[in-house]
């Protein structure tokens, strides 16, 4: 699918707070509800984002809270297109941080780690690139299934 | 956030108060959960009716309240709103805890043996 095929929604530079990630989560669910989207689909999405985030404050910039990540919202036909980018350390590996997520063990269930498991479960593609002076996480998050269908203009 | 607590049937009834549990407060909730925790009751119902999100800090929180308490007392949940629903059937801790739709029948389960 091309760009052009694509509407851009919403784009956001937020300072790495986890105060922050809490901002951009509840303008995404408003903006969500003003598109009519089904609550299954806001809760996936708020969620996805939330991990997401998250995971940028906490590891590419261990918590400090002076840095900027961007946030970019697309709608692309069937799929909603969540980019996120950040400027800090880019010493992470997706593949490294979903080791073992799929051996949890209900017997001693883990208190943290889950976080990218959920991205993961969820969307329909989760992709992570580290670049010399920037990281970039894009998840899909498809539209249609569970009855989450996009209102007509 | 705010915890209420209040006792009944046996069992100490624990409510948070407040709509968002994430990694913004998950270090507060825990402090003022695990000293809730101190009662003489055996079961410990945690009310989580309020919570319209939890994220995956939210949900160590409660993860970590189990383990405090496992082998002395027990831990139901209720009230999980659909977004909290959701979160637990992706992680598969549904599977860990467990979980009564209502505050009452959280109480009534508290009354059957542990399985």
């Amino acid at each position: 699918m091309t760009q052009d095929a694509c509407e851009t929604w919403l784009c956001m530079a937020l300072q790495s707070r986890l105060e922050g990630v809490r901002v951009a989560a509840i303008a995404v669910r408003e903006l969500c509800k003003s598109y009519g989207l089904s609550d299954n689909l806001q809760h996936d999405l708020e969620l996805c984002l939330v991990e997401s985030l998250t995971n940028i404050v906490k590891h590419s910039y261990k918590g400090e809270t002076t840095h900027v990540m961007e946030l970019s919202l697309r709608f692309c036909k069937d799929v909603i297109v969540c980019t996120l980018t950040d400027f800090g350390e880019s010493n992470f590996s997706l593949e490294e941080e979903l080791q073992g997520c799929d051996t949890l063990d209900p017997d001693t269930p883990p208190e943290n780690g889950l976080g990218l498991l959920i991205p993961r479960s969820i969307t329909s593609s989760l992709e992570y690139t580290a670049g010399p002076d920037r990281n970039t996480l894009v998840f899909t998050i498809p539209v249609g299934e569970k009855g989450d269908i996009m209102p007509t203009e | 956030m705010n915890i209420q607590a209040e006792e009944q049937a046996r069992c100490v009834i624990l409510r948070p108060q407040g709509s968002r549990s994430d990694s913004a407060n998950a270090a507060s909730v825990k402090s003022v959960l695990l000293d809730r925790l101190e009662t003489q009751q055996q079961t410990v119902i945690l009310d989580l009716n309020e919570i319209e999100f939890m994220d995956s800090s939210g949900l160590g929180v409660i993860v970590s309240t189990l383990k405090r308490i496992s082998g002395t007392k027990r831990l139901i949940l209720c009230g999980l709103q659909p977004a909290v629903t959701r979160l637990f059937s992706v992680t598969r801790i549904d599977k860990v805890f467990e979980i009564a739709t209502r505050r009452d029948e959280a109480i009534t389960l508290a009354k059957i043996p542990q399985p």
